[in-house]
């Protein structure tokens, strides 16, 4: 028979075995459920740029749905903000997703004016931002060692590319360029990085003229620029840009050589221009065209039923090295931040390891148009 | 000699297209004292209804234009019975925000059914002429023409006809027109609806030219305002000749000032000039 003094004890070790299994169940439980990162993409989802923001967005959720497959253990979560493609809008988004969305890390934005606009707030919050599109080197020059250490570049930035493409440039033959881009940011931080590259590979820079981002009507600055015969055209913008030039060259019969960073190349360019055999001879310098090598191409195009835009093709990687940096470092802001620099993958689009000012170097691709299709003309190392 | 024509050329067709918007939304505060934040959004209507009626129901592009304008008919009215007529009468406050509710909405609503990606309307007018050594094509000159018709058949309807005299009663003092027996639900009605058939008008034209998106109407409205203040808020002739000109102010300073400044140099000039008459350049001092 117990007494009242063993029924005490009994009881409390009864209690103390179920105590600790229920917590060591919990702990197992924790261990084993999946961690979850949350994701802030910042792209611009109104505004004439709004096609951007919805095709890096697929290009965000196709990584995510096969991360789901490759990387169990961890959870992604995307949420958006629209920064409209604007600097004023990126600091708006940034501080969004910091601090009312309080995410772990900022994939954006996919342009320029934006990120620098967004980046001064990533010191403060502690929050890595990385982008996969932005191309002003002022974001390179700003970020990594003495400067803000929180901004990561993935894609090669036009101070990179200018390099490269004025010297093809000039081994076309072009001894007079006409420059034509956006006035922001992009167009802008372009200008100044060419101004000095086409000189030094022997191509004098006759002329610049910008258009608004929502400009349609692209005549008096084409006129302007064809009244000085120059042997090419450099122009920056988006695919559309390019469409409706394409389309406006051919109601003034000019035949001119061009030379773009405006995704001449892509299938919506291609579509726009109504006819894409306007778009014949057109060269462009692109940090993404699809190649054989690439499965996510024919993931998309299940996923999506279109080919990707390149938007998509970049967000689509972005969000892979940030799973790179999850796997490094951990699947916080600090462990993504950490995991960053340690991050030393070979992608279908070249290496990415990041330099001390946090710029990778994957490959430079020129494409041209030839019978209204995308051609490769060579992949370039950029490292 | 022939870069000064070409940029005339330039301009004179941009500021057609400037126009056409104007001349709305000048009838609209000239009639009824609102100002339409949405009315370029009515462009882009009118653009959208285009690209459904070519690429959805299949009509080629000369009836898909007239099937877009006409259907501008019924959606004015609409626009009128569930938001103006109901702001009529209230602060200037009200109306800015509901008409610019109308404008986030009209945009967004066009995201949703139709997608963000800019569409192109084709068109058969794209034989391109050479006049006066500079090239230009078909659809442009149809919007040249049809700028020009609509602003004779305007100045005539308000000149001439009933309805376009009582809108100018209305205009001048409503409560006088009423008083006389005009009936001014019914001419702000029209007002409304006219207004958005020249927007429709408008984006059947311009369309074509262009890229068609949701975002394509707050490109140009911001300059459909400049013309209509320059030109003297509420006066359609005044928006007209603003247009135009601002469309020659734009080609010029891009050919001989420089392109980023154009914009600068366009509200530049409008400023200049509510300086010099603060009523525009057709209006007049009224004292109330």
């Amino acid at each position: 028979m117990m007494t009242a003094i063993v029924r005490r004890q009994f009881a409390l070790a009864i209690a103390a075995v179920l105590g600790f299994s229920i917590w060591g169940g919990t702990a197992v439980a924790q261990s084993s459920a999946p961690q979850v990162v949350k994701v802030g993409l910042s792209s611009p989802f109104s505004t004439s740029e709004a096609q951007m923001g919805q095709d890096s967005l697929h290009g965000v959720q196709l990584a995510i749905s096969q991360l789901k497959t490759l990387n169990p253990k961890v959870t992604y979560d995307v949420v958006q903000a629209d920064d409209e493609c604007t600097p004023s809008g990126g600091a708006s988004a940034f501080g969004n997703l910091i601090d009312v969305q309080k995410v772990d890390v900022i994939l954006g934005s996919a342009c320029s004016g934006p990120t620098l606009g967004g980046m001064p707030l990533l010191p403060r919050a502690m929050i890595p931002a990385i982008t996969f599109g932005s191309t002003n080197p002022a974001i390179t020059q700003q970020a990594g060692v003495g400067g803000n250490k929180y901004m990561w570049r993935m894609n090669i930035d036009d101070s990179i590319i200018g390099t490269t493409f004025s010297k093809y440039i000039a081994s076309a033959g072009v001894k007079t360029v006409a420059f034509l881009g956006y006035n922001n940011d992009f167009g802008r931080g372009a200008q100044a990085v060419y101004a000095v590259d086409l000189p030094q590979s022997g191509v004098k820079l006759i002329d610049s003229e910008y258009y608004p981002l929502d400009a349609s009507d692209l005549r008096p600055q084409l006129t302007k620029i064809f009244s000085l015969h120059p042997d090419a055209l450099l122009v920056f913008g988006e695919a559309k840009d390019c469409a409706l030039l394409a389309r406006q060259l051919h109601e003034l019969g000019q035949r001119a050589k061009v030379f773009s960073r405006s995704a001449c190349y892509d299938t919506e360019a291609l579509k726009l221009a109504g006819d894409p055999n306007l778009l014949n001879g057109f060269v462009e310098a692109t940090y993404w065209v699809g190649t054989p090598s690439q499965p996510m191409i024919a993931a998309y195009q299940q996923m999506f039923k279109v080919y990707p835009p390149y938007n998509a093709a970049l967000a689509y990687y972005g969000m892979m090295v940030i799973d790179q940096a999850v796997r490094a470092g951990g699947p916080t802001a600090a462990g993504i931040e950490r995991g960053l620099s340690a991050v030393n993958w070979r992608s279908a689009i070249g290496p990415i390891k990041f330099n001390d000012h946090n710029q990778a170097h994957p490959d430079l691709f020129l494409v041209t148009v030839q019978n209204g299709k995308p051609v490769l003309l060579k992949e370039v190392p950029t490292q | 000699m022939q870069v000064l024509f070409d940029q005339l050329m330039n301009g004179l067709t941009a500021g057609a297209e400037i126009a056409l918007i104007a001349a709305g939304l000048s009838l609209m505060f000239g009639v009824l004292e609102i100002v339409n934040f949405a009315h370029g959004e009515l462009y882009m209507l009118g653009a959208i209804f285009l690209y459904i009626a070519e690429s959805s129901l299949g009509f080629p592009y000369r009836s898909a234009a007239v099937l877009s304008v006409a259907t501008m008919l019924p959606f004015g009215a609409l626009f009128y019975a569930v938001v103006v007529h109901r702001i009529l009468n209230r602060g200037w406050q009200v109306q800015l925000v509901a008409t610019l509710a109308v404008s986030v909405l009209l945009v967004n609503l066009v995201i949703v059914v139709l997608g963000a990606p800019a569409k192109l309307v084709p068109s058969p007018l794209m034989t391109t002429y050479v006049i006066g050594g500079m090239r230009i094509s078909e659809q442009r000159i149809l919007v040249l023409i049809t700028a020009v018709i609509a602003f004779v058949l305007l100045f005539c309807f308000f000149r001439f006809a009933k309805l376009g005299k009582a809108m100018r009663a209305v205009a001048q003092n409503r409560e006088a027109a009423s008083v006389v027996g005009i009936q001014t639900e019914r001419v702000g009605l029209a007002a409304v609806v006219a207004s958005c058939l020249l927007a429709g008008v408008a984006g059947a034209t311009i369309a074509p030219l262009y890229n068609v998106q949701p975002s394509m109407g707050t490109a140009v409205i911001v300059k459909a305002f400049a013309a209509v203040i320059m030109g003297g808020f509420g006066n359609v002739t005044g928006a007209i000749v603003s247009a135009v000109v601002l469309g020659l102010v734009e080609a010029f300073s891009i050919a001989y000032i420089a392109s980023d400044y154009a914009d600068l140099v366009v509200f530049g000039v409008m400023i200049l000039v509510l300086v010099v008459r603060p009523q525009g350049v057709f209006g007049r001092v009224v004292r109330r």
